[in-house]
């Protein structure tokens, strides 16, 4: 085969196969496209797409050639087949194939079929959409009270006992069934009387009503005898009624003046009644028109933007009442040099998540310093000076403010009746913390007094505490190891403290 | 004395790097007049149709069972791919569009015009490379010949022509590979499955995809021809002709491919 040729074969069935991939896409919504427009506006079209089918009675009639949006709604625009007819009161709606396959555009077929929908019409009436999600929960919501029932009777039938008491309902039924049969079998002759019985009063009731007809036209013709009557006496009774009526007449021709008297009563005491209502109406004119203290209350905004603003006040106030926490603490710590006991009772009020006050008092066993100085003379002629230091427990006081920063709380104020501050970082949600006390920095000769501690909750009201205390100081026997143990309610476990004390002995 | 050695260094790297970009820049500038010449000498006469075909047997005929094998294997690993994705939400019976999509728009064009730069580019370069290395291209200029006429032009129009025609193949192999895997391997229904793949087909999808594999056609062979003129230094220097054509051709297609896709989106 020469070059040309295979050249030529190569390039000619390259046409071939494009020529029959573009009748194949043209055929489908391409160019040249046979068939006319319609148009189809739905709520939504959420999950269709162009070119989408259109079938009418299942029948693919067409496709989607474009979605718009017009206003609120999704315009669809139908391309459908040359040759189909849809009815002018067809009903448009999207469907699914199947439950999560592609959706495409039903037609109802209408019932006019005289009048059909013309080229580039619109298919007025639709159903919106069905929302698949809400289907699929109502779904389940029944699935799940099916399961329910189910399991119900499962649990029912399904035991040995459940099998058992079916069982024995059937047995009862097939014995009621039996002893029915047995009666109906024995007294056969019986029921065949009570029913020949009941023919024969039948019988009896329809010879009763036809005996009776000669009755029945008697009463008739009385009552046709007596509006007879009543006809022919008709002119004397109206003469009746008109003297009746004539006597009436002159009674009240005998009482005109007392029946005239009685009006005019009635007429003053009608515009009595009518000044009343006036001043009344100019009241409520007034108050309308919001004058008087009356008025202002009522028309004026100010007052129901205050009571609003008063109402709003007292809720802001329960509310943070409501938020305030309440903490009271007790701790002893026990000092191994010198070996002394130190005790802290603190209040502690915490009005949001990330600040309290704390008010407290420390009993400490170094509370007070004192240093007396004897000088002894000697005998020959030489002083001895002796010092004595001691320290004597005191009471002092705490009154710190505290403001947190996620793990950090920041703390300072009065500490032990001098001016401190604080640290303490808070570990494991909070149960436990680590922290340091700096205070007393005035103090002579000294170097302020530095405490680090720690503390662990091992149960919600209890803790155990343990740290260095007065760290900085040298001399040896004022820095101490201490530990120690602490009770603490929070206000939930006051209450129900309180709640449980007797108010009255 | 260290501060002159490191001004040195700093110098020589310079130098390099500068030297590296001026080169790349000529070279993009021979390619460019390389591309003007082809141009002027395709449109006088006399024509090379002789030439042109020939070429044209070279290019697409001869290359048809590589693009067929590649295409049929693309469009089956695409329809395995895509249906393991899809039925992960039920969509299986798309994989057939998502096939048809991808074969004619993207995959079809961009695999013809990589195997084409690989055979057709690589033998051009090679072709060319050696008789620029042995001056037969010298010769042919003492005959009288242009030598861009006569080697350059018949190749650049050839896979210009050609490639459009093979990317046809490829499509339509590429679909029925897709077609044979979901149908007879993973059991799709055929006639969902071609129901779909011609849904929402356009015919915009095809062509654009051969306008692609035209534009790959003509730089690829210019590419390839551009490196073969340039070849230098005996049987050394045309392997590394040959090296670069194929790599810059591909590299050409890929990176053209995804402009002249956006700009036909």
């Amino acid at each position: 085969m020469s070059k040309e040729a295979k050249v030529g074969i190569f390039v000619l069935l390259g046409i071939v196969v494009l020529t029959y991939f573009t009748f194949k896409v043209s055929k489908l919504g391409g160019i040249g496209e046979k068939g006319y427009n319609l148009t189809v506006d739905f709520e939504t079209a959420a999950g269709l797409e162009p070119k989408a089918n259109v079938k009418m009675a299942g029948v693919p009639v067409g496709k989607v050639e474009a979605i718009r949006l017009v206003g609120n709604n999704a315009r669809l625009v139908l391309r459908i087949q040359e040759g189909v007819q849809i009815p002018i009161d067809s009903v448009a709606s999207i469907q699914t194939q199947g439950l999560l396959g592609e959706k495409y555009v039903e037609i109802l077929p209408g019932k006019d079929t005289s009048r059909m929908l013309p080229a580039g019409g619109r298919v007025a009436n639709t159903i919106p959409p069905a929302n698949l999600d809400e289907i699929i929960r109502k779904v389940s919501l029944i699935s799940e009270d099916l399961r329910k029932f189910t399991q119900t009777l499962a649990s029912t039938l399904g035991t040995e006992e459940g099998r058992k008491a079916v069982s024995d309902i059937l047995r009862n039924v097939q014995e009621t069934t039996e002893v029915l049969r047995t009666v109906v079998a024995g007294n056969e002759e019986r029921l065949n009387r009570i029913l020949a019985n009941v023919d024969t009063l039948s019988g009896d009731l329809r010879d009763i009503s036809s005996a009776n007809k000669e009755d029945l036209r008697a009463t008739i013709a009385n009552l046709r005898a007596f509006s007879e009557t009543l006809k022919t006496e008709g002119p004397g009774l109206a003469r009746k009624l008109e003297e009746m009526s004539e006597q009436v007449s002159g009674a009240i021709g005998e009482n005109r003046g007392n029946i005239r008297e009685s009006i005019e009563n009635l007429k003053n005491a009608s515009a009595k009644l009518d000044n009343t209502l006036e001043s009344a109406s100019r009241v409520l004119a007034r108050i309308d028109r919001g004058e008087g203290t009356l008025g202002k209350l009522v028309t004026d905004n100010t007052t129901v933007t205050s009571l609003n603003d008063t109402l709003d006040g007292i809720n802001r106030f329960v509310r943070k009442t409501d938020a305030l926490k309440t903490f009271l603490d007790y701790r002893l710590e026990y000092q191994t040099e010198p070996s002394e006991f130190k005790h802290y009772a603190n209040l502690r009020l915490q009005p949001s998540a990330d600040k309290y006050y704390l008010i407290g008092i420390v009993d400490d066993p170094r509370g007070k310093f004192d240093s007396t100085e004897t000088i002894t003379t000697t005998t020959p002629g030489g002083t001895v000076r002796t010092q004595q230091e001691s320290f004597s427990n005191d009471l002092k006081f705490t009154a710190m403010v505290a403001k947190r920063f996620s793990a950090l709380t920041i703390r300072g104020g009065v500490m032990e009746s001098t001016g401190g501050v604080g640290l303490d970082y808070h570990l494991m949600k909070d149960r436990m913390s680590i922290g340091v006390d700096a205070f007393d920095f005035a103090r002579k000769d000294q170097p302020p007094h530095l405490k680090v501690f720690g503390n662990y909750d091992i149960v919600k009201n209890f803790f155990i505490t343990g740290g260095v205390d007065d760290v900085l100081n040298d001399e040896a026997n004022l820095r101490t190891l201490f530990f120690g143990f602490g009770i603490k309610f929070a206000d939930e476990d006051l209450k129900t403290v309180l709640g449980a004390v007797p108010i009255r002995p | 004395m260290t501060d002159n050695r490191k001004r040195n260094g700093v110098t020589a790297f310079l130098e390099t790097f500068g030297t590296r970009v001026f080169r790349m820049v000529e070279d993009l500038g021979n390619l460019f007049v390389f591309l003007l010449q082809c141009l002027t000498w395709m449109f006088r006469p006399p024509s090379e149709i002789r030439n042109i075909v020939k070429q044209m047997e070279e290019v697409g005929v001869n290359s048809l069972p590589v693009v067929l094998v590649t295409a049929t294997f693309t469009g089956m690993v695409l329809a395995l791919q895509s249906w393991s994705g899809f039925q992960r939400f039920q969509a299986t019976s798309f994989v057939g569009t998502v096939v048809a999509l991808s074969i004619t728009r993207e995959l079809g064009p961009v695999f013809a015009g990589l195997m084409v730069s690989g055979r057709v580019g690589a033998s051009m370069a090679a072709e060319l490379g050696t008789m620029k290395v042995t001056e037969q291209i010298d010769a042919l200029v003492t005959l009288a010949t242009n030598p861009v006429k006569y080697l350059v032009v018949p190749r650049v129009v050839a896979s210009t022509l050609v490639l459009p025609v093979l990317v046809v193949f490829a499509d339509l192999v590429g679909v029925l590979g897709g077609y044979f895997v979901s149908v007879y391997l993973l059991g799709a229904n055929p006639y969902v499955y071609a129901d779909k793949t011609y849904q929402y087909l356009e015919f915009r999808d095809i062509y654009t995809g051969l306008v692609k594999a035209a534009v790959f056609g003509f730089l690829i062979a210019l590419i390839s021809c551009y490196n073969g003129f340039i070849a230098q230094g005996g049987a050394e220097g045309v392997g590394r002709a040959t090296t670069k054509a194929v790599v810059a051709s591909s590299m050409t297609v890929l990176v053209s491919d995804y402009f002249m896709t956006s700009y036909m989106f």
